[in-house]
C-alpha cells in the first residue's frame, strides 16, 4: 500500500495548513519590504526610501486592479508561440524516440511488469519536463532584456504584473500541452507494451479426477505457452470451462469458443484499486484490549498476534454502504508478515480466520465499552469465522459475499447481510482476524488490510498521475520566471535548478538542521572528513575549536533550514507510485496539492511582480 | 509616403507650440549610473531642465554619451531619475498609464524575431487592450502605410533593417499615440528611407502630434525639428528654435534666377557702395540628396532608362 498514513480530510488539512501559511507568508512579506527599503536607503537615502518602498507596495495593489485578460493573454501567447517557434516540441521527439528505444530495454520478464512500464513512463516524462520548465522559464525575460524587445513592450500600458503572469501562464500553457501529449503517448505505450495472449497445447492437458461436494469429476489441467517469459497454468473442467490463474499480476480471460483454447488480452494489470482504510486495534492473548505484541524489532512499523490464543487484530471501517462495491461481494486485500517461532511446514503458511462483527457501544474517547470482565461488548452479531491461509508478505484477497452464515448474541446460527445487518448505524463494521496455529505470529499494521471499493478507471488514475506532473511544472515554471525577473538566463536557471534540488532534499536539510542524522553541519563534517573521522565519533562540546565549529554550522544550517521552508518540494506531488502499484490517487491528496501549488504560484509571482518592477530595465 | 519640401519643416513653426500644453516636462533631472556596489560610476545627465509642448518636434542633439538616450530613457521610464523628475502628460514616468498616449521607436526597432508582421502588430495591438476588430483594421491599416503590404506573412529574421525599422514605425503607431518619441530615427536607412521618415515625421507634426527626437545626424534635425536641445556630457548647451539658432545674423542671402553677368556686377557695385563686403556669390548646388532622389524617382518613372539628370552631368 502507497498510502500509510490516512490523509486528513481536505477542508480540515486546508483548515489545519492555514496558520503556518500565513506566518510563513508574513515572513516573506516583511522580509521583502526590509531588503526592498534597504536596497533604496542606500540609493536614495532612508527618507526617500520609505516613501519609495510605501509608494511601490501602495502602487502594486492599486495595478493588480488595473489588470486586463488581453493583455496577460497577449503574453502568455507570445511565451507559447516564442517556444513553438524554437523548437521545443523537439522534446516530443525526443521523448517519443526515448520510449521506442526503452521498448526495447525493459525487462519483460519482470514479475510487476505493470509497474515497471507505468514508473518508468512517468519518471520519464517527469524528468523532462523538470528540464523543460526549467530551460523554458528561466531565459525568457532575460532574453527579452538581452535582445531589447523588452523596451518595446515595457513602453506600452502593460502592467509588470501583465508580463510575470503572462509569462507564466504561457510557458505552463506549452509544458500542458507537452505533458497531454507525452501522456497520451505513454498510455498508449504501457497499454500496447502489456498486451499480450497466450495459447493452451491442448495436447500437454493432463486429465485428473477431482471430488467436488461427493461428485467426482475429471478436469484437464496444463500451462500456457511461454510468452513474455510467463507461463499460467490453467484448468478445463468438463463443461469446457477454462480457468487461468494469474501470474506477474494479471490472468487472462478464455476468448475461444467450444474447443478452441484462445485466451485473450491480460486482465487485472492496469487497475486502478480504492482502498477503504480502517482504524486498528488489537486484543491481547487474554482478550482485553491492548497493544499488539512485539516480536524482536522495536522500531518495527506493524504489531503481531499470537496464535492459537484470544490475541486479535481489529479493523474498524465506517462509512460503509452497499453503493461503494460493484457487485454483491465485499472484496478485501490483505498482506500479512507471517513470523515463526518454530518451522513447520514451511510451505503451506499459516492459517487465520477472519470474522466480520458488528461493532459494540463505545466510550466518548472512542474505545470500545468493556463488560465486567474487562472484555469488548460487541454489536451482538457476527459472522461465522472464516479460514484462510496467509505467506509472509502475499498479497492475499478475497470476496466475502454478501449474505453469509453468522451467529447472534444467544450463539443462534442465522444468514446475516454485511450491510443491512452486520453495520451498525454509522455505517461501521469490525473485521476481527485471528491466528490458528499456536506459537505462531501474524503482523500488521493499518494499511495492511483494506476493503476495496468499486474499482476507478485505470486511465482517469494515470491522468490524475500526469497531474501531479503538471502540479511539479506549473511550479518550477513560475519559479523560474521569477528568477528570470531579477538574475541573468544561466543564473536564473541555476537558481531554479538549486531550488528544485534542494527542495528534493527538504527532508535531508531538516535532518541535518536538527541533528539527527550524525556528522554536524558543513563545516564539523568537512573537518570530519580531512581528518578521515568516523561520524559516530563524539567531539567533547566543552573544547574551543569544537564550539566555534558548531556556532558556524548552527548558523549556516539556520539559514539554509529556513530557506529549506520557502522551497517547493517538487517530488511531493509524485504520485507515480500510486498508479503504479494499481492504487487511485485520492482526490483528497491531489485536491492538497493542487492548493500546495497555487500558495507557491500566488507567493511567487507577488515576488517577481516585485522583483520586475524594482528592476532599471535600460540599466 | 509624399514628398515634401524639405524648407517647409519650420515655415509655419513660430505659431506652434509656444502656449500650447506642455506634453514632456523634465526637472533638475538628473542620472548617475552606479557600479554593483553603488558607487557612482559615472553622471550621464546633469540637471536636465526642458519642456515640449504639444504640436511641436523636438530634436535632442549631442555627440554619442551625451546623454540623450538616457533622456529619453527616463522619460519612458526604462531608468530611475537618481534626482530630479520626468514627466510626460503630467504624469510621472514611472506611471505605466502614460504609454497609452506614447509611441516609442527606439534605435534598433526591438521586435520579436519570431513574429510576422501582422504577429508582431497585433501583439502590441493586445498590449493596448485593442478589440480583435480594431486590431485587424489597425494592423492592416499600418502595414499598408509603411508599404510591408507584400511581406506581411515573413517572420521578421528575415527582413532587412529597413523593413524592420517600418515594422518598428508602425509598432511605434499602433496605438494612433499623441506623443511619439524616436531614437535615432534615421540611422541606418538608405537615402529614400530617410526621406520617408522625415515625411512622416513631419506629418505626423501636421496632425497636431508631439514628436521627440533624437539624433546625432544633424542634417536631419535640421530639417524636421522646430525646437532643439544640444547635450554635451551630460549638460544641456543650447535650447531653442531651428531657425533662431541657425541664422546667421549680419549675413544677408538672395536667390535670383536669369541675372546676367551685368546685373551681377552691378549688385557686386552696390555692395562694395554700401560699405558691406560680398562673402560669396555663385551657382547654388543642390545637395547630393536631392541628386539621388530626383534619380531614383526619375527610374521609377522610365524603367530601363538612363536618368535624364546623370546624362546631363556627365
Amino acid at each position: 500500500m502507497v498510502l500509510r498514513h490516512d490523509l486528513a480530510p481536505f477542508w480540515d488539512w486546508l483548515l489545519a495548513s492555514q496558520k503556518p501559511f500565513w506566518i510563513a507568508l508574513l515572513a516573506l512579506a516583511a522580509l521583502g519590504l526590509f531588503f526592498g527599503y534597504l536596497s533604496s536607503a542606500v540609493r536614495n537615502g532612508p527618507f526617500q526610501a520609505l516613501r519609495w518602498t510605501a509608494f511601490s507596495v501602495w502602487n502594486g495593489i492599486a495595478e493588480l486592479f488595473q489588470l486586463s485578460p488581453r493583455r496577460i493573454l497577449a503574453m502568455a501567447k507570445l511565451s507559447f508561440q516564442e517556444s513553438i517557434r524554437k523548437r521545443v516540441l523537439v522534446v516530443f521527439i525526443v521523448f517519443v524516440i526515448g520510449l521506442l528505444f526503452a521498448g526495447w530495454f525493459l525487462d519483460r520478464n519482470s514479475d510487476h511488469p505493470a509497474r515497471l512500464y507505468i514508473s518508468f513512463v512517468l519518471t520519464a516524462t517527469g524528468y523532462l519536463m523538470l528540464f523543460l520548465s526549467v530551460f523554458l522559464s528561466a531565459f525568457s525575460i532575460p532574453n527579452d532584456l538581452k535582445s531589447r524587445t523588452i523596451y518595446t513592450v515595457v513602453t506600452k500600458p502593460v502592467r509588470a504584473w501583465e508580463i510575470v503572469i503572462g509569462r507564466m501562464l504561457g510557458f505552463c500553457a506549452i509544458g500542458t500541452v507537452l505533458l497531454a501529449m507525452m501522456g497520451l503517448f505513454s498510455y498508449v505505450f504501457v497499454v500496447r507494451g502489456l498486451k499480450h495472449a497466450h495459447q493452451i497445447d491442448v495436447a500437454e492437458l493432463t486429465s485428473e479426477n477431482v471430488e467436488v461436494d461427493g461428485q467426482t469429476s475429471t478436469e484437464q489441467q496444463g500451462q500456457t505457452n511461454l510468452v513474455r517469459g510467463h507461463r499460467h497454468n490453467v484448468m478445463v473442467n468438463q463443461d469446457g470451462v477454462v480457468t487461468v490463474l494469474p501470474n506477474r499480476d494479471h490472468s487472462h480471460a478464455h476468448v475461444g469458443e467450444g474447443d478452441d483454447l484462445t485466451l485473450g488480452d491480460p486482465d487485472g494489470q492496469l487497475l486502478a484499486r480504492v482502498p477503504i482504510m480502517g482504524e486498528l486495534r488489537f486484543l491481547r492473548r487474554d482478550g482485553r484490549p491492548g497493544d499488539g505484541y512485539n516480536v524482536g524489532n522495536e522500531w518495527e512499523y506493524r504489531s503481531y498476534i499470537e496464535g492459537g490464543t484470544l490475541s486479535t487484530a481489529i479493523w474498524r471501517f465506517k462509512d460503509l454502504n452497499d453503493d461503494l462495491f460493484a457487485d454483491e461481494y465485499l472484496p478485501l486485500e490483505m498482506t500479512l508478515r507471517v513470523f515463526r517461532t518454530y518451522k513447520g511446514e514451511i510451505e503451506q503458511g499459516l492459517t487465520g480466520t477472519l470474522q466480520l462483527v458488528k461493532p459494540g457501544p463505545r466510550n466518548e474517547d472512542g474505545s470500545p465499552k468493556l463488560d465486567q470482565n474487562g472484555n469488548v461488548i460487541d454489536g451482538g452479531l457476527r459472522s461465522i469465522p472464516l479460514d484462510f491461509t496467509a505467506k509472509d508478505q502475499e498479497i492475499f484477497e478475497r470476496r466475502i459475499p454478501r449474505k453469509l452464515a453468522g451467529i447472534d448474541a444467544n450463539g443462534n446460527e442465522k444468514t446475516v447481510d454485511i450491510f443491512d445487518n452486520l453495520t451498525n448505524e454509522n455505517g461501521e463494521i469490525e473485521i476481527w482476524v485471528r491466528c490458528i496455529n499456536r506459537m505462531q505470529y501474524f503482523g500488521m499494521a493499518r494499511a495492511d488490510l483494506y476493503l476495496r471499493a468499486a474499482d476507478e478507471p485505470f486511465w482517469l488514475n494515470f491522468v490524475k498521475g500526469y497531474l501531479g506532473i503538471w502540479f511539479q511544472m506549473v511550479v518550477v515554471t513560475c519559479f523560474g520566471v521569477m528568477f528570470s525577473t531579477f538574475l541573468n538566463g544561466a543564473v536564473a536557471m541555476l537558481a531554479t535548478l538549486s531550488a528544485v534540488v534542494m527542495g528534493f532534499f527538504k527532508k535531508f536539510v531538516f535532518d541535518v538542521a536538527s541533528g539527527d542524522i550524525p556528522g554536524g553541519g558543513p563545516v564539523e563534517s568537512f573537518v570530519r572528513l580531512i581528518y578521515h573521522e568516523n561520524q559516530m565519533l563524539e567531539w567533547n562540546a566543552q573544547e574551543m575549536s569544537v564550539k566555534v565549529i558548531r556556532a558556524i554550522d548552527g548558523m549556516v544550517l539556520d539559514v539554509v533550514e529556513s530557506l529549506s521552508y520557502a522551497l517547493p518540494d517538487a517530488g511531493q506531488f509524485n504520485t507515480s507510485e500510486f498508479v503504479a502499484n494499481g492504487y487511485n490517487i485520492p482526490a483528497n491528496l491531489i485536491g492538497q496539492h493542487a492548493m500546495i501549488s497555487l500558495a507557491y504560484v500566488l507567493v511567487v509571482t507577488v515576488a517577481g511582480y516585485f522583483f520586475f518592477k524594482s528592476r532599471e530595465i535600460a540599466a | 509616403m509624399t514628398t515634401n519640401d524639405p524648407g517647409s519643416a519650420s515655415t509655419e513653426a513660430p505659431t506652434r507650440g509656444a502656449t500650447a500644453e506642455i506634453v514632456v516636462e523634465t526637472r533638475n533631472l538628473t542620472k548617475d549610473y552606479r557600479d554593483f556596489w553603488g558607487r557612482q560610476k559615472v553622471r550621464a545627465l546633469k540637471g536636465l531642465d526642458i519642456e515640449i509642448r504639444r504640436g511641436e518636434i523636438f530634436g535632442l542633439l549631442g555627440p554619442n554619451g551625451s546623454g540623450k538616450s538616457t533622456t529619453i530613457k527616463l522619460l519612458l521610464g526604462l531608468l530611475f531619475p537618481t534626482s530630479g523628475e520626468a514627466l510626460v502628460f503630467n504624469k510621472k514616468a514611472s506611471d505605466v498609464t502614460k504609454n497609452e498616449r506614447i509611441g516609442y521607436l527606439p534605435e534598433e526597432s526591438y521586435l520579436y524575431k519570431f513574429l510576422n508582421a501582422e504577429e508582431t502588430l497585433d501583439f502590441y495591438g493586445r498590449l493596448f487592450n485593442m478589440s480583435a476588430k480594431e486590431r485587424r483594421n489597425r494592423v492592416q491599416k499600418l502595414i499598408e502605410d509603411v508599404g510591408l503590404g507584400w511581406a506581411k506573412r515573413r517572420q521578421l529574421k528575415e527582413y532587412s533593417k529597413g523593413m524592420t525599422r517600418r515594422i518598428g514605425l508602425a509598432q511605434a503607431l499602433i496605438n494612433d499615440p499623441e506623443l511619439i518619441v524616436l531614437d535615432e530615427p534615421t540611422t541606418g536607412l538608405d537615402p529614400i528611407g530617410t526621406r520617408d521618415m522625415k515625411d512622416l515625421i513631419l506629418r505626423l507634426r501636421d496632425e497636431g502630434k508631439t514628436v521627440l527626437l533624437c539624433s546625432h545626424l544633424l542634417a536631419d534635425v535640421q530639417d524636421v525639428c522646430d525646437r532643439i536641445a544640444i547635450l554635451y556630457q551630460g549638460e544641456l548647451k543650447e535650447l531653442g528654435r531651428v531657425n533662431d539658432l541657425l541664422a546667421v545674423q549680419d549675413v544677408t542671402q538672395v536667390h535670383a534666377q536669369g541675372l546676367s553677368e551685368e546685373a551681377k556686377n552691378e549688385i557686386r557695385d552696390v555692395i562694395a557702395k554700401h560699405g558691406a563686403s560680398l562673402v560669396q556669390m555663385d551657382n547654388p548646388r543642390t545637395t547630393l540628396e536631392e541628386l539621388f532622389l530626383g534619380i531614383v524617382r526619375e527610374s521609377e518613372a522610365h524603367p530601363g532608362r538612363r536618368s535624364a539628370q546623370v546624362d546631363a552631368n556627365s
